[in-house]
């Protein structure tokens, strides 16, 4: 094998040489024969001749040597290189114009591209990542779909399946960690002890938990995260057994035994791993406010799984009827849970910009056609010469890879720049896009797709042009007009398509950007202009032991807020809406015969001060708001949202009914007032039934976010605002200082960067097509000047020169935007989960997507036609 | 039997493998090679330089011969072949292959 090559080499190399060879040996053959005819009588020129003519086409034998030796392949691809570079040097504005086209194409495919390696095609950074199966909760007599689990449901799967090598349970907490002079709040996980084992992650440093960490007495270890080694402990190895002073619910001292690798960001972002829940102590079931995921056993499947904890839940809800009625278990694969979204959009997206380049690569086709019938007398002569339909078809497509692959050098460029744009916009919800960079699988790609787009938009073409009529071409001299026949039904067919695929791509935007338009008109509740949040994390430690205490601090924060210039009023929340926490926690009406099963009656529960409610522009529908005389010492109230009242108080009044919420010590009171509902997970969030108490009356929350209603630009205030938490409160962590529309604006992060995406691709998409319907139209034109200078010799005004030109032009965009419209018809069913309040064949953004597009191509070939329009038949006349 | 029809009798494989047979004792020109097919098949095949001179560059393509500038009779430099270990083998699967087939159709001719 490898010797072949050097010989192929050798022979490409030392051509010349190699040639001499064959020709001597070929002369030494005609020599003999000519001595063998001198010896049987003939004279020496009569026997020379006599030799020739029996050798045969001497010139014929030496190129089927050469090509037996294989060399033909490389010299022509040499020559084809040749060829091309002189062809495209020699018509710069079209190589221009190609290059530009297929970079951008190309160039988006490779950013797109490029996330997708980052976000699905990159392994996950757990060892045999396919066996992680995620367990949700589900309760269909309580609506409950994709929900939590209990610590003891969680165990019991794990001890009896046979299906599921482990099961971890885990939840997230927030956390501070206590310093000297301040704290941080930090994003904690608590886990079981099996929880990196199930994940199949090794610690970078230090050891994992052991089985029974997770028992109290025996949980004072963490294992930190790679980010919090590097900002706390400056990536020092011996950060092991170092202490840190945390607190969740009582401030500790932990001992750092290990630190996460830097890749594991289990779920999104954290940076300590606690240990908690232990087998032998937590038989807790009637408590659903865990996350498990399991690891299934090396060969089982996640049906054989999924129909095992059927089982299992079906017993034990015969065996715990009281906390397990109806509760069920859903698996999914890991991948799918932590991918996400972002899963299907991608797709979507990197679908959406293969368009672009398909559009891309039937404009160039487009030109290379135009090109190509200028070029009919040189390929008619080159055939007439002897080249054969396959090399001329093979020179033509080597002409059409140069092409695309210095498109694809450049489009690496643009993909270079787009990734940054990308990267720097990302969302916080899909860390791992953050990664995203061009590498040699990327850089693999982007050739690919070169080369791909070199010979789709090549083949058509060449194939075309590939088989003159050589007498036609040759005798029709400087006019190369038998190629342009041929071609113009392909031209037409490219346009349709351009206009088809452009007009999906248009529907597939319009659509989600009806949905985002939609969605952000969504009201969510409250009006977040001109509202700076501020969040206080306090620690129990520290001088804030007693609640007393607590209510005091926060009191005074919110009054020294208050007192900032600008601040018009401050309300404070435990869990500010849209802030992605909650806590939900059963409650009974005393009086009614109470639920059989405890968590039916479930609700939001919301600690705030009396001015919330106002600052928030949260409207008040019944009764009243907390006020500033609902103190410990008055009686208990509470305030409810329409939903609560709608779903738990419809038979009667709801001001003035009694409640009891089970938190500890039981809170049990009056309600005074329901108030409007809030979105509080977002926009596209239903409303669920909340409670709120006031912080005044012994219900205080570590944990509470200001809202400042300002009258000047809220971010503006940020830093003064901090100032004065942390003089009042320096043990506390500050965190979150922000306006409150930046969490709105967070919370359709995703959807904004795929809307952006999309419309960004269809807009290029728009314009290539735009400028493709335009040059087909401008070359038509050209190639018909005799025809039309003759129409209009005979009596045509440059009306009807116009109408039938743009005519011609408009039926192919019309079937176009017909052939798109109805694709997208089926298309964009796929992309259902994307939108928001439309349907996917939305009737409106059908219309206008067909209407704009019509407005944008129609125009495109009117402006050459109006130059058809002005052809002057004696000039075109006399050219002939 | 015409020129034509002789001359389709050696296909391109026959050729190759009389070329082998025949450089099997020794170094051979491709003139001579020309003429030994002639001679040696009492002129019923012959053999164009046309056809020959492709096949033995194929052959030294495929390894199974090698190629030698030496000096011939008059002094002139002429390009013999020889065979080369893998050509021998080939010659004998090859040979093998060719008396079966010879011998299975003649079996048949034999027995109609």
């Amino acid at each position: 094998m490898m010797g072949r090559l050097r010989r192929r080499l050798r022979a490409l190399l030392q051509r010349g040489e190699a040639d001499r060879e064959l020709e001597e040996e070929l002369r030494h053959h005609l020599e003999r024969e000519a001595g063998l005819n001198v010896r049987a009588g003939m004279s020496e020129g009569e026997a020379r001749r006599a030799a020739r003519r029996d050798f045969g086409g001497v010139e014929q034998a030496k190129e089927l040597c050469r090509e037996a030796r294989g060399v033909r392949v490389f010299e022509d691809l040499l020559q084809d290189l040749r060829f091309g570079l002189r062809g495209l040097r020699k018509s710069p504005t079209f190589t221009l114009a190609a290059v530009l086209t297929l970079a951008l194409g190309i160039g988006a495919n490779t950013a797109i591209f490029s996330v997708i390696d980052a976000l699905l095609l990159r392994p996950l950074p757990y060892d045999d990542a396919g066996r992680l199966v995620w367990i949700w909760g589900d309760n269909r007599q309580l609506g409950v779909s994709q929900g939590y689990l209990s610590t003891g449901d969680i165990f019991d799967f794990g001890r009896q399946s046979t299906r599921l090598e482990s099961v971890a349970a885990w939840t997230t907490v927030p956390i501070n960690l206590v310093e000297e002079t301040r704290s941080e709040r930090l994003e904690g996980i608590l886990v079981s002890p099996n929880f990196f084992g199930t994940l199949g992650v090794r610690v970078a440093v230090g050891r994992d938990f052991e089985p029974g960490e997770g028992r109290e007495g025996r949980n004072q270890f963490v294992i930190i995260s790679d980010g919090l080694w590097r900002r706390r402990f400056g990536a020092d190895p011996g950060v092991i057994g170092r202490t840190l002073t945390l607190d969740r619910n009582d401030v500790n001292s932990f001992t750092v035994i290990g630190v996460a690798p830097p890749e594991v960001k289990f779920p999104l972002r954290t940076d300590v791993w606690m240990p908690d829940f232990d087998e032998e102590e937590g038989d807790e079931r009637g408590g659903h406010d865990l996350r498990a995921v399991a690891r299934l056993k090396r060969g089982a499947t996640l049906e054989q799984a999924q129909d095992e904890l059927n089982i299992i839940a079906g017993s034990l809800e015969r065996q715990y009827p009281k906390t397990n009625a109806g509760w069920r278990v859903t698996l999914t694969s890991a991948r799918d849970v932590i991918l996400g979204t972002p899963y299907r959009a991608v797709w979507i997206l990197l679908a959406a910009v293969g368009c672009v380049l398909l559009i891309a690569c039937a404009n160039v086709a487009n030109l290379q056609l135009a090109r190509a019938a200028g070029r009919g007398k040189e390929i008619a002569l080159r055939a007439a010469l002897g080249a054969g339909r396959g090399r001329i078809i093979r020179q033509l497509l080597t002409e059409s890879v140069l092409l695309a692959l210095v498109g694809g050098a450049v489009g690496l460029l643009i993909a270079w720049w787009g990734v940054g744009l990308l990267r720097a916009m990302s969302p916080d919800t899909i860390p791992r896009l953050r990664d995203a960079g061009i590498d040699g699988r990327v850089l693999a790609f982007t050739a690919a797709a070169a080369v791909f787009s070199g010979l789709a938009f090549g083949l058509i073409p060449s194939i075309q042009s590939s088989r003159p009529d050589l007498m036609e071409a040759l005798k029709a001299g400087g006019r190369g007009t038998s190629v342009a026949g041929g071609g113009r039904r392909t031209r037409g067919a490219l346009v349709v398509a351009e206009v088809a695929v452009t007009a999906l791509l248009l529907v597939g935007a319009g659509l989600l950007l009806k949905s985002f338009w939609l969605l952000s008109n969504v009201a969510p509740g409250f009006k977040a202009d001109h509202v700076l949040t501020a969040g206080i994390s306090l620690s129990r430690d520290l001088g804030a032991q007693t609640p007393e205490r607590h209510k005091a601090l926060f009191s005074q924060a919110i009054e020294r807020v208050r007192a900032l210039h600008g601040v018009e009023t401050v309300g404070a929340i435990s869990h500010l809406p849209f802030g992605g926490r909650g806590v939900n926690l059963p409650f009974t009406l005393p009086g009614r015969e109470p639920s059989p099963d405890a968590d039916a009656t479930r609700a939001e529960l919301r600690v705030v001060n009396p001015e919330y409610f106002e600052a928030m522009s949260v409207p008040v529908r019944r009764g009243r708001a907390f006020n500033a005389q609902d103190t410990d010492s008055s009686p208990k109230v509470l305030v409810v949202n329409e939903a609560f009242a709608g779903m738990f108080l419809r038979d009667s009044e709801p001001v003035g009914r009694r409640l009891r919420v089970n938190l500890r010590p039981g809170f049990e009171g009056e309600v005074v007032g329901v108030v409007g509902d809030v979105r509080h997970r977002g926009y596209d969030a239903e409303p669920r039934p909340e409670i709120y108490v006031s912080y005044m009356q012994n219900t205080v929350w570590p944990v509470m976010n200001l809202v400042l209603r300002t009258g000047v630009e809220p971010g503006s205030l940020a830093p003064e605002v901090r100032g004065e938490l942390e003089r009042v409160a320096p043990t506390a962590a500050v965190f979150n200082v922000r306006p409150l529309n930046d969490f709105l604006s967070d919370s359709v992060a995703e959807r904004r960067l795929n809307l952006l995406l999309l419309l960004v691709f269809a807009c290029v998409s728009l314009a290539t097509a735009a400028a493709g319907i335009f040059g087909v139209t401008a070359y038509t034109v050209t190639q018909r000047t005799h025809e039309i200078g003759i129409r209009m010799a005979l009596g045509a005004r440059p009306g009807d020169v116009l109408r039938l030109v743009v005519g011609q032009g408009s039926r192919l965009i019309m079937c176009g935007v017909g052939l798109g419209l109805a694709a997208a018809f089926v298309v964009t069913r796929l992309m259902a989960g994307l939108f928001y309040g439309v349907s996917a064949s939305d009737p409106a953004t059908f219309i206008l997507v067909g209407l704009s597009l019509c407005a944008v191509a129609i125009p495109a070939c009117y402006v050459p036609a109006s130059r058809a329009a002005r052809v002057d038949p004696l000039i075109v006349l006399r050219g002939e | 039997m015409s020129a034509q029809k002789k001359a389709d009798l050696l296909k391109q494989g026959t050729l190759e493998l009389l070329t082998l047979r025949l450089l099997r004792q020794g170094p051979l020109n491709g003139w001579d090679i020309m003429q030994r097919i002639r001679v040696a098949s009492g002129e019923v095949l012959t053999i164009t330089p046309g056809a020959l001179y492709p096949a033995l560059h194929r052959l030294e393509e495929r390894g199974l011969i090698k190629a030698e500038w030496t000096a011939s009779e008059n002094n002139r430099r002429a390009k013999f072949y020889e065979l080369t270990r893998a050509g021998r083998k080939q010659l004998e699967t090859e040979r093998e292959t060719w008396r079966r087939f010879a011998g299975a159709v003649d079996a048949i001719l034999k027995d109609a």
